[in-house]
């Protein structure tokens, strides 16, 4: 029997095909969160907007509101940073930040700069899947972080995006 | 000590290429122990390096586009074995 050891999450898969499910798993991704409903063979599919809430802060302005809005995940635009006090209100209030790395990749010190405002334990890094060549191996990233942040526990959000899943799932009041 | 990464790229020569550009980022050790390549197996990049320095190459091979790595092992016989047996080929 196939017994899963450690495993990662994907936080943004726009289409799953099998070639696409095919590198996540191979790069030990265990779960994806998909934008609408999809099959899935290899993976565990999760929905955002089903199985957990979320929303979108498309300004630095707009994020002030969602903290106090009953959502689980505010999704943030990477090229607008937020201040300190505002990643540490959303952590005080048990919301996630996701932070959305594909453009950031391209820009180190604006990572740099996310890195030094967000709370490693309140955070949640994605990468946008589109097709297979844009699969990035989870403890890739965790090395990235680590390195660019120089802080250990930044490899947390990655090590325990299975455990930040669950927590979100679990306590999703539904719909 | 190596350590040999297994990484899965579209274009392996490619990625091989820019990591050697970028390997001086790990520091003083690339002046020391060069990278060893173990070989190229059509999407397969196998790659040995200082074991001090995995974690700064694999946020090297964070950085590039279309490169992942899959496995990371501990001697070029097996990281052979390995990457013969992931191929795709093309």
């Amino acid at each position: 029997m196939a017994f899963v050891k450690r495993g990662f999450v994907e936080f943004d898969v726009v289409n799953l095909t099998p070639e696409v499910e095919s590198a996540l798993f191979e790069v030990g991704v265990r779960a994806v969160v998909l934008r609408e409903e999809a099959e899935a063979a290899l993976v565990a599919p999760f929905v955002r907007g089903v199985d957990f809430s979320w929303a979108e802060a498309r300004g630095r302005h707009y994020f002030n509101k969602l903290i106090h809005r009953e959502v689980q995940v505010i999704r943030v635009n990477p090229l607008e940073p937020i201040t300190r006090d505002q990643a540490r209100a959303a952590y005080k209030y048990g919301k996630y930040v996701e932070l959305p790395l594909r453009p950031l990749l391209r820009n180190l010190p604006l990572l740099a700069e996310w890195l030094r405002v967000l709370e490693p334990e309140g955070a949640i890094v994605s990468t946008a899947v589109e097709g297979a060549r844009d699969v990035k191996s989870p403890l890739d990233i965790a090395a990235l972080l680590v390195e660019i942040s120089g802080d250990e526990d930044w490899a947390k959000p990655i090590k325990n995006s299975l455990g930040i899943l669950t927590e979100l799932v679990a306590g999703c009041t539904g719909t | 000590m190596y350590r040999y990464l297994i990484i899965r790229a579209a274009d392996p020569v490619d990625c091989y290429l820019q990591l050697l550009e970028k390997y001086q980022l790990v520091g003083l050790v690339s002046l020391l122990q060069p990278p060893r390549l173990v070989g190229i197996y059509d999407d397969v990049l196998a790659l040995g390096v200082p074991r001090a320095v995995v974690r700064r190459v694999r946020a090297v091979v964070a950085l590039l586009d279309g490169c992942r790595t899959v496995k990371v092992v501990g001697t070029s016989k097996r990281a052979r074995a390995v990457a013969a047996s992931i191929r795709k080929r093309i």
